[in-house]
């Protein structure tokens, strides 16, 4: 998983997008589906499918309940790899862990 | 007392292996008495259940913490602990914040079943491995689920809670 704030809320630049779904809060049981649905399409394993789904469900979870409340998630192929990508339109959080809070933008943005 | 446990897996038979099984509920009546039913109604269709209703004069429902189309979370009995089944994430906090201490109250081992469950987000694998915690050491919790799911308990405290410092 890597997150990469630079590329803001651009779109998938290599391949088009499998999955371009908006969530909320009462939506994320049927995007993990969506997920799952189109991991396996892509030939992952069971264990991998699972796991595709859960990350992608928590990048979601953590922009309803810390972001804006809603976002966006985006899946495609790339290659051999599957990304996806999790966008919303909150407020980043400052973390002081971070060297350069200040470099982030405030829409986020989170690939696994 | 209890039935024929011989035909409890076998749907086929229900309609005509339970009305003898069954003590008389009008001998039954006025007095105290324990019975035990072995047949699992969640191994039957609606359609046979409904046929045998009338003879089945007592139901008994499990405690139910939760229950839609998604998720159930319920009292197990027997090894004594929760069922959970369907998928369960974070917004199933009230639920388990009371199913779990009840599990806790009981003697023993915690049993949680998840046989049926298909998703559990680190949030809720956090809240089981806190249990654990507050148990002692002379008492495990015991999880029973998919391999795929069991995966998901090794990593728990990567993104469980949702603290600040988990979003960029």
């Amino acid at each position: 998983m890597s997150s990469d704030p630079s590329e803001g809320q651009a779109a998938p630049s290599v391949g088009a997008a499998v999955l371009d779904q908006a969530f909320d809060g009462d939506s994320l049981y049927a995007l993990r589906a969506a997920v799952a649905a189109h991991a396996a399409e892509a030939g992952l394993s069971r264990q991998r499918v699972y796991d595709v789904a859960a990350a992608a469900h928590e990048l979601a979870a953590n922009a309803v309940r810390h972001g804006a409340g809603h976002g966006r998630l985006r899946l495609w192929v790339d290659g051999s790899s599957l990304r996806c990508q999790v966008s919303d339109d909150g407020p980043a959080e400052q973390d002081e862990t971070r060297p350069d809070p200040a470099a982030w933008q405030r829409s986020t943005r989170t690939d696994c | 007392m209890t039935g024929n446990q011989l035909a409890a897996r076998r749907p086929a038979r229900l309609t005509s292996a339970l009305p003898g099984d069954l003590p008389d509920a009008a001998a039954l009546a006025g007095t105290t008495a324990s019975v035990l039913c072995q047949y699992d109604r969640d191994r039957f269709d609606p359609v046979t259940l409904a046929s045998v209703a009338a003879f089945h004069t007592r139901s008994v429902a499990t405690a139910t913490y939760h229950a839609d189309a998604v998720l159930r979370i319920c009292r197990q009995y027997a090894p004594p602990g929760v069922r959970i089944a369907g998928e369960i994430d974070y917004k199933a906090e009230e639920p388990l914040t009371l199913a779990l201490p009840e599990a806790v109250r009981l003697d023993g081992d915690i049993t949680v079943n998840m046989a049926v469950l298909a998703f559990i987000d680190a949030f809720c694998a956090r809240m089981f491995a806190d249990t654990a915690k507050m148990l002692a050491d002379s008492r495990t919790v015991i999880l029973q689920c998919k391999p795929e799911v069991a995966a998901g308990f090794a990593r728990p405290r990567q993104t469980a809670r949702g603290e600040a410092g988990d979003r960029p």
